[in-house]
């Protein structure tokens, strides 16, 4: 089993702050680092909680930088990219798709690589029975 | 490297030959450097990278956490 960290499970890992659950922290500190993937546009995303101070850091670019090293990166595609905008994902509420680029970059990741996404986030396990995700939190 | 094909089934063969591709060098000096890295680091678990950007890691920033060659890369498949 390959985990693919969502954004906000990544920087709780590699900040080993308290954000995890109790199974996440422990399924991806057991796990072999071959065994944990992120995908490429969590680096955008923690650039920009960094570059409007949701999350502090002293210097953003060697944590990023430290963060890309660390971690191995699945790299987006062409097929990625039409997955993601390809899928009928309706929100929670039923009021049109949810549209986060990244919620859909990895969630098609994780259908066209078979990952199982380890996340908390609402929309993603709301959503995942349907589309065939496996979710771990 | 013929005798490549004695040692693995076909789908890790071609794998193993698109890496060595990818990273531009001959086949046996890329199963030679894979190997000797692979034998001089420990086998990492999330737990050592935990903490990286926080001090709190068992690893230093400035340490390569990742193995020479991912097995498990998707993208090798």
């Amino acid at each position: 089993m390959i985990y693919l960290l969502d954004t906000h499970t990544l920087w709780h890992h590699a900040s080993d702050g308290d954000g995890l659950s109790a199974l996440a922290a422990i399924r991806l500190d057991e796990a072999g680092i071959e065994d944990l993937c992120i995908l490429d546009v969590s680096l955008y995303e923690l650039a920009r909680h960094m570059a409007v101070g949701r999350i502090e850091v002293d210097d953003p670019h060697h944590a990023l930088a430290t963060i890309e090293k660390s971690y191995p990166i699945l790299r987006s595609n062409a097929a990625i990219a039409w997955q993601s905008a390809s899928l009928d994902w309706p929100k929670r509420n039923g009021r049109g798709q949810h549209l986060d680029p990244a919620d859909r970059a990895i969630f098609a990741a994780a259908i066209l690589h078979s990952l199982t996404v380890v996340s908390a986030d609402k929309e993603m396990h709301a959503h995942a029975p349907t589309a065939g995700v496996s979710l771990l939190w | 490297m013929a005798t490549l094909s004695f040692h693995t089934d076909p789908a890790l063969e071609k794998r193993i030959r698109s890496a060595a591709r990818k990273r531009g060098v001959p086949l046996s000096s890329f199963i030679k450097e894979t190997i000797e890295r692979s034998l001089e680091r420990p086998h990492l678990r999330g737990a050592d990278v935990r903490g990286i950007v926080s001090g709190k890691s068992r690893l230093k920033p400035e340490d390569l956490a990742l193995p020479p060659w991912n097995e498990s890369d998707p993208l090798l498949r």
